[in-house]
Formats: C-alpha cells, structure tokens, sequence
C-alpha cells in the first residue's frame, strides 16, 4: 500500500494543492503517518531567531517545504498543531504561513519590524516588499539537496520495509539495486548541488518514486508486477525515460540528462562490451547467457537493435556499479569535492588548486598557451578588455593572491565558493570549474560553449585597474612569459 | 512640414546639389561599411575634444593634425623610420631599436582602414591625446555622421554632465607621454560644422542618458569606446527612425532555427520602418517638385541597416533583412539597465519602453494583434536562454528568473 503513495508522489502535474491532498488521503485511507524528514537546521533557525530581535523570513522555491519549517518552529515554540493555521500566534509570535494571500502587505512588514513575525513568502515578494538588512531571511533553496536526497531516501526504504512485502518483482530489484548504487546517485546530485542548481524536496519525491517505480509502460507502477527489464530498470528510471519529453526537461532530470550517461562512451568500454565476457556484467536484471545470445547473432548480422538497450544498461553499470568513472563528463569533480571540504572545513586550499586555477586563467586572460602557474598575469588586449589575445601585461601577482570564499547554507552540506582576487569574486560553480581544469590541461578554449569563456572574462574585466606601468610581454618556446617593461622619464624612453 | 525653401538657403553653405536629405536629417548620415562605426565614434571624440581645446561652438571646428605622429605608425618602413629617428628622436629614445619597439607597439593600436594609405588609419584611443584627424577632404570616413551625433550630444541637456565624466575619463592615459615625444598637436584651420535641423529632439535626451550610463559603468577605461561604439549606432539608427516615424519601433527576435510569426513581423517591421524614411521623403519630393535622381534616400536606407549590423540587424538564415539582437548588444543592454538584480519582465518593460525592442508576448500585444502569441512567448524564453549562456540569469525553481549582474 505504501507503493500506492509513492506513485502518487511521482504523479505531479505541478499542481500544488491538489497534489498534497491527494498524497495526504492516501496516507489517511491507509493510516500510515506521513513522511517526514528531520532537518536539523531547523534547531539552528530557531536559534537564531530567538536570539535576534528581528523577524524571520522563510524564502524559496514552491515545493521546498516553508510551510514544513513553519509548522516545526510553531511546533518547537510550543504551539498546538491543531492550531497551526494560514496565520496563527504562540508566545507573541505572529506566524503567517503564505504571504501571497495577505492583503496589507506593506503593513505587515511595517509591523514585522518592530513585532517578532515569521512569514513564508517567496523570492518575488521578497524582493518586492523586504528591506533585507531589516529582517533574518533564510533561503530553503540553499540547503543540499543531496542532503536532502539522503534523508528522504531513507525514509523512503524505512516506509518500504514496514508496509510493504519483499518478492521477486521488478520494483524490489530496483529497490534492492538502488540501495547498492545511491552512493553514485547522490554524488551526481551533488554535482547539482556544485553548480548551484537546487533540487526542492517535491522535485526529489518525484525522483525517488521514479526511481523505484518507473515503468516505460505504466508511466509509473502502483504494485508488485512480473515485467522485463526493458521496461523498467533503476537506470533507465534515474533517467526518466519512461517519462514524457516535458518531464525529462525538467529538474533532476534534465541534468541527469545533460551527463548522457550509456549514451557516450568510450572504445575501451565498448570493446569490453561487444567482445569480453567480463563478471562484472552478472546483473539482478537479465541472465546473462541471453545477451551473450543476442551478441552472437548482432556480430553476425550486424542488427545493432538487438543488443542497444542492453548495452547502453551495461554502459550504466558498469558507471554506477562498478565505479567506471571515465564514462563521467566531468573530469574536476573530486578535485571540486576536495577543495569544497576543505573551505567547508576552513582548511587551507592546497597548492596544488591555486597553481592549476592560475595555469587556466593565464592561459585565458592572455589568450595563448602559457605554461606559468607560479604567477597570475592580469592582460589586456589595448583594444578592450573583451577581445581574446591580450598585448600588455597590466599586473603581475603572487598565486598568494588567489583566493577564495566559502558562504555556509542552512546545512553543512551546502556552500558557495567564490574566487576572490583583488577583492573581486567570481562564483565558482562545478561547470566553470571544470572549463577552467581542461584549459590547464591543455583544451583550447574554443572548444568549449561560449558562456564559460564570457564569464570569465567579465570577471577579467573587474581586475584590471589602468594603472601606469606599461609592460609587454613575449612568450618564449616552452610557454614562459618574457617582460619588456618601458621606462618612461620625461623626455626620453627607455626598455628594461 | 518644415519650410524646405527657408532651410535650402541655410544650406547653401555645403553646396550640396539636392539637400532634401540634409534639410530633414541632417547633413550628413553616411555609413556603408561595418568601419564607419568606429569612425562615427572617432569623429565624435575629435569634434569633442577640439571643441574643449577652443570652445563649444556648434557652427565650426579645427580638426587636430598629428602629422608626425601618422607618419611614423603608418606611413615609414624600417628603412625611412632610421632615418626619421636620426634626425628628430635620437635624443628621446635610448638607440633605435628601443624606438622600433615603441613604434611596433603603438601599431598594435591601430584601428580603421585595413588599407596601404595612411589615410583612414587611427588609435585606439585612451585619452584625448591620442585623437587626431587623418581624412582627406572628401570625408571618405570621417563621413561627418560624427558631427551630427556631437551635435546631437551638445543639445541635449544632459550635456555638461556628460561633457564632465567624459573629460574625467579621456583626459589622461599613461600612453600620453610617448605620444607627445613623437608629436605635436597642430589645428587644421576653421572648418564649417554639419548640420543637424532640430533643435531639440527626444532621441538626444535619450542618446546622452545612455552614454552616460556608460561613462558610469564600473569598466576598464579601455572598454569604453567598445560600449560608445554599440550605443551611438544604435541611436544614430534610433535617431533615423525617429524622424521618419514617429511610433516606430523594434520587433526582435532572439535568434531562433526556424521561421515563425516574430521573424515574420520582424521582416514586417524592418520594411515599414524603410518604408517610412522613404516616404518621408516623398512627401517633400512631390511638394517642392524636386527631381528624384538627385535624393539619395539609398544613403539613409543603407545607414540605418550598417548602423545596426552586428546590433540589432541581421540576415542570418533568410535573405530578407529583420531585427535580431546580438549578443553584445544584449550584453550592453543588460549592463547598462540592470544595476545589480532585476527580473525578467521589468527587463523587458525597459527595453520597451526606452529602446523600443518589442521581444515579449505582453508588449506585442500593446502594439499589434496576432490571432497567436505563442511564438513571441518563445522568443522570450530563448531571450533567458541567451541570457543564461551570457551568466546573467539567476533562475528559481518556482519559475522567478532574475538577471543577475556580478560586481
């Protein structure tokens, strides 16, 4: 019966309240208790609410729980759920659960100013009516979502184990499948996570119960059912490809999509794919001795058909099982990791970070292919900051002087990275990140989506002082920059 | 209607055969190539600083020769620059090949004519000093289109502050010392301004609003002729526009693959907005008896498209001309527009109503009808598309999407 829920879970069409309804009637019919997960930031708000003399104001994205928190502030305050309502009070705290329903608006927050209020409101409004300086603002939407996958995925398989009987069926293997590879699904939402693209916890119901229950046929199973592999499997679920085309553009799956995980490969893969008749390839899913079958008769007759779904699931597996990380298409993501833990930790960046970010923009603020990493070169084309190939030096600086900022979320595990030079930031996301990693690993800039090339040189454009040095450069066979520096007196000129 | 005959006489002074033209537009707008552009902005910043070295008057100007200074970058080989070094700078440069290097660098700063001729070739300029006339008589590139927006400029009455940051900005560049060891400033005798017909007019409120939104923007120095480039075509093609209709405006679309209504209504616009210059002028043409040979409404036609080429005007995949906006213009808009966070739809409010540019479903619908808006509410999602590849969009997963500007 908890499957019935969960498929209701998965069957959004965005439209919020009736979707609760219906999940929550469900739970009544059955009386089975909610979902809930435990955020433990809500102990940190409150805190800090109650140690402030302003009031609190939950922002995010629809879906990402405000009116949860609010219930478990009113809650921890003491307050009665049965009480809990569109605007309640407990301990002259006035608690208004949607602000787009308010009618004075401008009142309440004239009020909130100098009464302790919570309010739930969303970013236009905020934007629209708050003074932020005035107020504790929290944003849901700076929480980790793969967090957020974690404890609501537990959850999940908590429900599953207590309402719910183990058989053989296809959603038990991808139960069972799931709970083997969610390590690597929650590393990918972290990639997410890295280019501060956030996930709601509505978003990440529907992709749990996708996962579990996807079905290329039923769109979505309600129970226990006998059918193949081809039509429903974890991986091809991850994906959403028992989905409509308008679902997959949307979040997660629309990244998941962009990674084209067992669409791209590689030769060595696919080598071992057609040709080997490796262990690793044993699955819950299908016997293997049936795709050895089906590959005989595809290298004899050449029907690629025959075999593509299973190769593109091998290609997956062998990504999720069996840590196949050269299928991934980022290549920075442990070193992205690392430095993320360490400025978490307030760890020192390595050395090593610094010398490659300085590689990459030397490369890209001069616009040739420079082998100096011990110095960061500010250039500049003399036609405008914006043009790719630089003619002067403008400043020469310590790798000491790349720096970064980390600006701590509601819960450990989110954070934005900036990098700080010259007291100007630029965001760190995974996707700059990686762009800045293949230049200094020799790709050309041109090979890349233009976006990255355009972010980085607005950046470039903030660190440039005109000063008054006038320095050239050459750059000599092996990448190294030669200076000419002019020495201007003021009636002759002279070269250093 | 203007007193075309009262105005002839006024323009006697330009002997000009039929200045039917010059009595509606101005004398004169010229720009066939991509080049003129830059000249425009050259020729702006000539008269300017001219101006400030003698006085604001709009009826003459002596241009500022740096005849010295032209020949060594463009008109010596190596040969012919020992020579000159021996004679005038041996005592100013250590040896020769010290001098050879400043030379080579300051070539790095030519722009213009890609051309044998000295003639048409300038710097880049960081600062008055490093301004100078280079154009025959004939006004080949110094086509005084620059005039006409210094004219501009001058009338409008944001004109002393702009005339303030401008000489705060252009005043002084390190470059400025060699510059003046390798020449003098010499003034070409008075010349006669061009001449533009309104006293006061919307569009230079408009033009000097945004060029000092340039001046203010927090930019390299180096940058700002990019912008100026970007902003005085675009209101010189405003300007054109302007006078020959009063409610035109923009139908822009966001590149797309395929056609659909908003290329359609784009072409649409682009040939009424034409067709308005030239009717425009037709009017007087059968008023005044005027022979038709001898207007070249071609010259206006060709402005407004070169003005906006690279811009706002584009034949990319058809063969008809259309409104599409460029990336750098869109960047531009967005710098000079959004100070630090701004949504989407306030966005395009302003571009509508200060540019003109209509991208969206709701302002398409204030101006023309459709039996379906769909299209343009696609044009609108491939804007954020553009602006997202740009880093300039912040999305919320409720569907709120900000522009974002980082500092």
């Amino acid at each position: 019966m908890f499957f019935e829920i969960l498929n209701k879970y998965g069957a959004i069409k965005d439209n919020r309240a009736s979707y609760d309804e219906k999940v929550l009637r469900l739970y009544k019919r059955y009386n089975i208790p909610p979902i809930e997960i435990k955020l433990d930031y809500v102990d940190n708000i409150l805190k800090e609410f109650l140690d402030s003399d302003k009031s609190l104001i939950i922002t995010g994205s629809a879906g990402d729980g405000k009116t949860f928190i609010l219930r478990k502030l009113f809650e921890k305050l003491g307050g009665d759920n049965k009480e809990f309502k569109s605007i309640c009070k407990i301990n002259n705290i006035t608690f208004i659960l949607d602000f787009t329903a308010i009618e004075n608006k401008k009142e309440i927050i004239l009020e909130a100013k100098n009464k302790k209020y919570i309010i739930a409101m969303n970013e236009g409004l905020l934007n629209e009516y708050v003074n932020k300086d005035e107020f504790l603002i929290k944003d849901l939407s700076k929480t980790s979502s793969a967090n957020n996958f974690d404890l609501l995925l537990d959850k999940v398989l908590e429900y599953i184990d207590k309402y719910e009987t183990k058989n053989e069926c296809i959603i038990f293997k991808n139960i069972e499948l799931l709970k083997e590879v969610r390590g690597k699904i929650r590393d990918i939402i972290l990639m997410n996570d890295f280019n501060y693209e956030h996930i709601t916890i509505r978003r990440l119901f529907v992709f749990i119960s996708n996962l579990i229950l996807g079905s290329k046929n039923q769109n979505l199973l309600k129970s226990c059912k006998d059918i193949s592999f081809l039509e429903s499997n974890l991986y091809s679920n991850i994906f959403g490809e028992n989905l409509s085309a308008s679902m997959r553009e949307k979040k997660p799956f629309e990244f998941l999509n962009r990674l084209s995980i067992g669409y791209k490969s590689n030769n060595e893969i696919d080598n071992l794919i057609l040709y080997s008749k490796d262990e690793r390839f044993k699955n819950i899913y299908f016997d293997v001795e049936e795709f050895f079958r089906k590959r005989d008769s595809f290298l004899d007759n050449g029907d690629y058909n025959l075999i593509k779904d299973y190769v593109v699931f091998l290609r997956r597996d062998l990504f999720f099982r069996h840590k196949q990380n050269s299928l991934m298409r980022y290549i920075s993501f442990e070193a992205f990791k690392t430095l993320f833990d360490d400025l978490k930790d307030n760890k020192p960046v390595s050395k090593r970070i610094k010398k490659l970010i300085a590689l990459a923009l030397n490369r890209i603020f001069l616009g040739a292919l420079i082998n100096e990493k011990d110095n960061l070169y500010i250039g500049s084309s003399f036609k405008g900051s914006n043009k790719k190939i630089a003619n002067e030096i403008i400043e020469k600086l310590d790798i000491k002087e790349i720096n970064f900022e980390f600006i701590k979320g509601n819960d450990e595990y989110y954070g934005e990275i900036y990098l700080v030079i010259k007291n100007k930031k630029m965001l760190l996301d995974l996707d700059i990140f990686e762009f800045l990693v293949r230049i200094a690993n020799g790709s050309l800039v041109n090979s890349f989506s233009n976006e990255f090339l355009e972010r980085v040189m607005i950046f470039k454009s903030h660190l440039i002082d005109e000063n008054e040095e006038l320095i050239l450069f050459d750059i000599d066979e092996n990448g190294k920059i030669e200076l000419t520096e002019f020495e201007l007196g003021d009636n002759y000129v002279r070269l250093q | 209607m203007l007193d075309y005959n009262k105005i002839k006489k006024e323009l006697q002074a330009y002997k000009i055969k039929e200045p039917l033209i010059a009595a509606l537009y101005g004398h004169r707008i010229l720009a066939t190539q991509i080049i003129h552009r830059d000249f425009l902005v050259l020729e702006f910043l000539n008269i300017f600083y001219s101006h400030l070295k003698t006085n604001f008057n709009e009826e003459s100007v002596k241009f500022i020769k740096k005849p010295n200074l032209v020949e060594i970058l463009f008109d010596s080989d190596s040969e012919k620059l020992k020579e000159i070094f021996e004679n005038r700078y041996k005592d100013k440069f250590e040896n020769f090949n010290t001098f050879l290097f400043v030379i080579n660098s300051l070539k790095k700063f030519q722009i213009g004519l890609d051309s044998v001729k000295s003639e048409g070739k300038f710097l880049y300029p960081y600062s008055f000093n490093m301004l100078f006339h280079n154009d025959s008589s004939r006004r080949n590139n110094f086509t005084r289109s620059g005039e006409l927006l210094y004219l501009m400029v001058k009338r409008s009455k944001y004109f002393e502050e702009f005339k303030k940051l401008l000489v705060k900005k252009f005043s002084y560049s390190k470059w400025d010392k060699i510059i003046s060891l390798l020449d003098d400033e010499y003034f070409s005798k008075e010349e006669k301004l061009g001449y533009l017909p309104y006293k006061e007019h919307f569009v230079y409120d408009l033009l000097v609003k945004n060029l000092i939104k340039v001046l203010n923007l927090d930019i390299p120095k180096r940058d700002i002729f990019y912008y100026f480039n970007i902003v005085m075509s675009f209101f010189m093609s405003f300007y054109i526009l302007s006078v020959a209709r009063k409610d035109f405006y923009f139908v822009v679309e966001i590149l797309n693959k395929k056609s659909d209504n908003v290329r359609r209504k784009s072409r649409e616009t682009y040939r009424m907005n034409e067709e308005a210059i030239i009717q425009s002028i037709d009017v007087y043409i059968q008023k005044y008896k005027i022979d038709k040979k001898d207007v070249k409404i071609k010259n206006l036609i060709e402005a407004h498209r070169t003005y906006l080429r690279g811009i706002l005007s584009s034949r990319e995949n058809t063969n008809a001309y259309r409104y599409s906006i460029s990336d750098d213009f869109l960047k531009t808009l967005v710098l000079l527009n959004v100070k630090d966070k701004m949504n989407v739809e306030k966005f395009l409010d302003i571009i509508y109503q200060e540019y003109r540019i209509i991208i969206s479903e709701k302002h398409s619908k204030m101006v023309f009808e459709l039996s379906s808006y769909s299209d343009f509410r696609k044009n609108e999602q491939r804007l954020i598309k553009r602006l997202k590849m740009l880093g300039f969009i912040e999305e919320k997963s409720d569907g709120d999407i900000y522009i974002k500007v980082s500092k």
